[in-house]
């Protein structure tokens, strides 16, 4: 069943062309990872659909419902949730601090004055039990800048998930992570997003993690997306290797 | 299952409340031996409830305010207006009044100002507040211009404090602030350690990222405005009951610097601070008061807390206790 | 009906007000615009022209000079103000580089501290009571338009802002180093990336904007008086400034100043005592309507 489709999506910035003629659609379930070199559009698309920036032009469905014009709040509400391409929580807080915030959030509560949050004793073994699935409950105490740069990201993904989405929209969760470290990441995340079974988007540049673990690539350029397909017929495509050996990336 | 991480203590509300209360069982003494620095414990603890209200927006909301003395001066004013020209004297009445004025004016002002962060909202406010203290200042035939106006002595539950000696008046008024001040520090930890309190340190460290978790930013920073103005507004209130004069003064910018400093002296960073730094800065101030140059020397303190010691007391009181300990140890 | 010469006097007053929020506002939008501190005591080095002037360099002007040789009288006391506030400046620049790189909190903080220390030291030095200094003032005379006097002092002002603000943009637009400040100005990585060495450059604008300062507090004070409580004064009038005209914007600085002078000038005619509320509502209007200010600044 189709979750979301994106109809002529345009985006400028200035003289730039972040977005051209952008048409695909997402079913349920769906774990797509979006490649493309420096500049490629693939931030933008995430920004689009996460409502972070409006588009220049076209439509985007989201079961059912256009929602190119809502605001943030109003998508988060509908289950669309984003993380950042560079870590990006709350450094002052410890871990489960995080997590809880986005709990909070997720039932609504958040601006309930009247209870400490130590008795909200639920929302505590969620989190619980979220960072026990990320592998993250041994840090759980600790104040987020002393923990590693790996478990940041963790932490990050985990925060997205915490708010319960149907559409999760991942950039560069390995990125800025060592090497032997990543596929440990890739695969917690496939794992939990199989179990899960949220429909995804996972920016990512590591062509052996795409290649290795993806089902579908939408591949872009300058802001087009000029493959859209299962992860071999993509890589044979000769297109994509002039693109992808060519252009610069990170 | 993991444990629920335990406060520091200078997070720990009994810690908190044992400093007040020792203070309040001190006062008694100090004031038998010298009624002046009595009277300095009574400043002390009517501006805690100020400066706990400033720290909300401060340190949990990150966002400073140059402007506080407009709260306080709101405070001050409306039991000015009140005695002046409704002859009330009810101290419950006066609490009453500045809560609601505050809450009024804060929303109003907050409405337009809580859009905005960091520079904008620090200069922002020191605007309003001195646009505020010029109408104070001009508008001399309502607001008894720099003469002021002289307010009567508070009747408590109806019963006027006329004719009891300065002493036992004193008393009753230190008392009386202190009971309040337990309650709103209580009130003030509770909030700050609620699900809101969690969501506005969200707020301050990440802004983008709390808006994408679904965080009404604007409205949680406006709620945080409110309740720290009406803090900043009952301590005006109570200051105008203290001195039994109101004037401009308590709305001038170098006020917003009293509460901004007393805070970052006793250390901004945890919630027992400002109610230390209450305490300090008016000793402090009680003994600089006689070298007249009293602002100088704030300033002074305050750039030197910055670069050497931005944690204040409490950091210097942290520190003290590990070295010491590790002296211990040896 | 409001006539020509009536219109030209209000002008006048206009421009005169908007020279004077220029010289201050173009230093703070300079410090902040190029290595992002924003510092809430820079019209405090204004105001400390002034009391340089006003508390003993007309004096010494003067007696160099004597009282009635017209071009000294009108040149010296500015520059007399500028080197003042200068030295000031490099006496607290180490301070600018402890809050260069730092967050807002901090210089915030910090310099709102420097802001009570500089108001006390005015008192310390010079004491409460408001000083003049108007002997350029009346040695430059007046001239009659129409009906009105019309001091010349002021037209003078007007013309001493137009050529620093004539010379600040060739400066800035037109010169190798002034390209490298406006360079500076939106990335200072890179641009110490390229070779600049940051250092200098803070130290060339701190001292450039306290110039600017000291000369708009040199070239004001003939005209009227300083008094405490000026700094604080001058800096909500100049927020109000870089508010609209954009924050780190040089035309914002212009557009800024004359709006302001413009509005102020309209509100002390209808309603004297509201006239820094109107203004500030005014701010708040353009400010939800254009974020980065009507120069183009940064977005708040």
């Amino acid at each position: 069943m189709e979750i979301l489709k994106l109809i002529d999506v345009k985006k400028h910035f200035g003289g730039v062309r972040a977005l051209e003629n952008i048409t695909t659609t997402l079913n349920e379930g769906e774990i797509v990872m979006v490649i493309g070199p420096n500049g490629a559009g693939k931030t933008t698309l995430v920004n689009v659909i996460s409502g972070y920036v409006f588009p220049d032009g076209g439509k985007i469905i989201y079961s059912g419902e256009e929602i190119t014009k809502y605001p943030p709040l109003k998508r988060i509400e509908k289950g669309i949730v984003r993380s950042f391409q560079l870590v990006n929580i709350f450094d002052g807080l410890t871990v489960y601090e995080n997590l809880m915030t986005a709990l909070f959030s997720r039932r609504k509560n958040y601006s309930k004055m009247y209870k400490l949050v130590d008795d909200y004793v639920e929302v505590f073994n969620e989190a619980e039990n979220v960072l026990r699935l990320f592998g993250l409950i041994d840090v759980a105490d600790k104040n987020v800048k002393s923990i590693s740069y790996g478990d940041r990201k963790l932490l990050d993904i985990a925060v997205s998930f915490a708010m319960n989405p149907r559409l999760i929209m991942l950039d560069e969760p390995t990125s800025g992570v060592a090497t032997k470290d990543k596929d440990e990441i890739m695969e917690k995340i496939l794992e939990i997003i199989r179990k899960t079974e949220v429909t995804s988007i996972i920016i990512e540049h590591d062509m052996d993690i795409v290649f290795r673990y993806s089902e579908r690539v939408i591949v872009m350029h300058q802001g087009k997306i000029i493959a859209d397909g299962e992860a071999e017929e993509v890589r044979r495509s000769e297109e994509v290797k002039k693109v992808l050996l060519g252009g610069t990336y990170a | 299952m993991v444990r629920m991480p335990g406060r520091a203590f200078g997070d720990d509300i009994r810690v908190t409340i044992l400093l007040i209360i020792i203070i309040a069982i001190a006062y008694p003494i100090v004031y038998v031996v010298s009624p002046g620095w009595g009277v300095v414990l009574g400043h002390g603890i009517t501006w805690v409830i100020a400066l706990i209200g400033f720290n909300l927006l401060f340190s949990y909301a990150g966002l400073l305010s140059f402007g506080h003395a407009l709260f306080l001066g709101i405070g001050a004013y409306t039991v000015g207006f009140m005695y002046k020209y409704l002859a009330v004297t009810n101290i419950e009445l006066h609490l009453l009044g500045s809560i609601l004025s505050s809450a009024v004016i804060a929303f109003i002002v907050g409405f337009v100002v809580v859009k905005y962060t960091r520079i904008f909202f620090a200069i922002f406010m020191l605007a309003i507040a001195q646009i505020f203290w010029s109408l104070y200042y001009k508008f001399y035939w309502i607001t008894g211009g720099t003469d002021g106006i002289k307010v009567a002595r508070f009747s408590i539950l109806g019963v006027s404090l006329e004719n009891l000696d300065f002493a036992s008046y004193h008393h009753i008024y230190f008392y009386l602030v202190t009971g309040i001040a337990l309650v709103l520090v209580y009130i003030m930890w509770r909030i700050v350690n609620s699900p809101f309190g969690l969501a506005l340190k969200a707020i301050r460290d990440n802004e983008t990222r709390a808006r994408f978790i679904g965080i009404d930013v604007y409205k949680m920073r406006l709620y945080a405005f409110i309740i720290s103005a009406i803090y900043a507004s009952i301590t005006g209130a109570l200051v105008a009951n203290h001195h039994r004069l109101v004037t401009p003064d308590i709305a001038y910018w170098t006020t917003s610097g009293k509460v901004v400093f007393a805070t970052l002296l006793g250390g901004a960073k945890v919630f027992i601070g400002p109610v230390l730094g209450s305490f300090i800065f008016h000793i402090i101030e009680s003994f600089a008061m006689r070298f007249i140059y009293w602002q100088l020397i704030m300033g002074l303190l305050i750039v030197i807390i910055i670069i050497v010691m931005p944690g204040g007391f409490i950091q210097l009181i942290k520190t003290s206790i590990e070295r010491g300990s590790r002296l211990i140890r040896r | 009906m409001i006539g020509v010469e009536e219109i030209l006097i209000r002008s006048y007053n206009i421009f005169f007000g908007a020279s004077v929020l220029f010289l201050i506002a173009v230093g703070l939008n300079i410090i902040y615009g190029v290595m992002k501190i924003v510092n809430l005591a820079h019209p405090a080095f204004f105001t400390l022209g002034c009391y340089a002037v006003a508390g003993f360099g007309m004096g010494i002007i003067i007696s160099i000079f004597g009282s009635s040789s017209i071009t000294p009288i009108l040149i010296a006391p500015p520059l007399f103000a500028a080197l003042i506030v200068v030295i000031a400046s490099l006496l607290i620049f180490p301070l600018f580089l402890f809050m260069s790189g730092k967050g807002d909190e901090v210089q915030l903080l910090l310099t709102y501290g420097l802001l009570l220390i500089f108001e006390d030291l005015f008192r310390l030095i010079w004491g409460s009571e408001p000083l003049r200094a108007s002997q350029p003032y009346e040695l430059a005379g007046s001239i009659y338009i129409g009906e009105y006097i019309v001091p010349v002092y002021n037209i003078y002002v007007i013309i001493s802002a137009l050529t620093v603000a004539l010379l600040l943009w060739f400066f800035l637009f037109k010169t190798k180093q002034g390209v490298l400040i406006r360079a500076a100005s939106m990335d200072i990585e890179m641009t110490s990336a390229l070779g600049a060495n940051v250092r200098r450059v803070l130290l060339i604008t701190v001292l450039f904007a306290a110039f600017l300062a000291g000369l708009g507090g040199g070239l004001y004070i003939p005209s009227g008086s300083v008094m405490l409580g000026m700094s604080v004064e001058l800096l909500v009038l100049a927020f109000v400034v870089v508010v609209i005209g954009g924050l780190g914007s040089f035309l914002g600085s212009l557009i800024g100043s004359f709006i302001v002078s413009l509005l102020r000038t309209i509100t002390l005619i209808i309603f004297p005592e509201l006239e820094l509320a109107l203004i500030y509502i005014v701010a708040i209007i353009i400010l939800t309507l254009k974020p980065e200010g009507l120069g183009g600044g940064k977005k708040w």
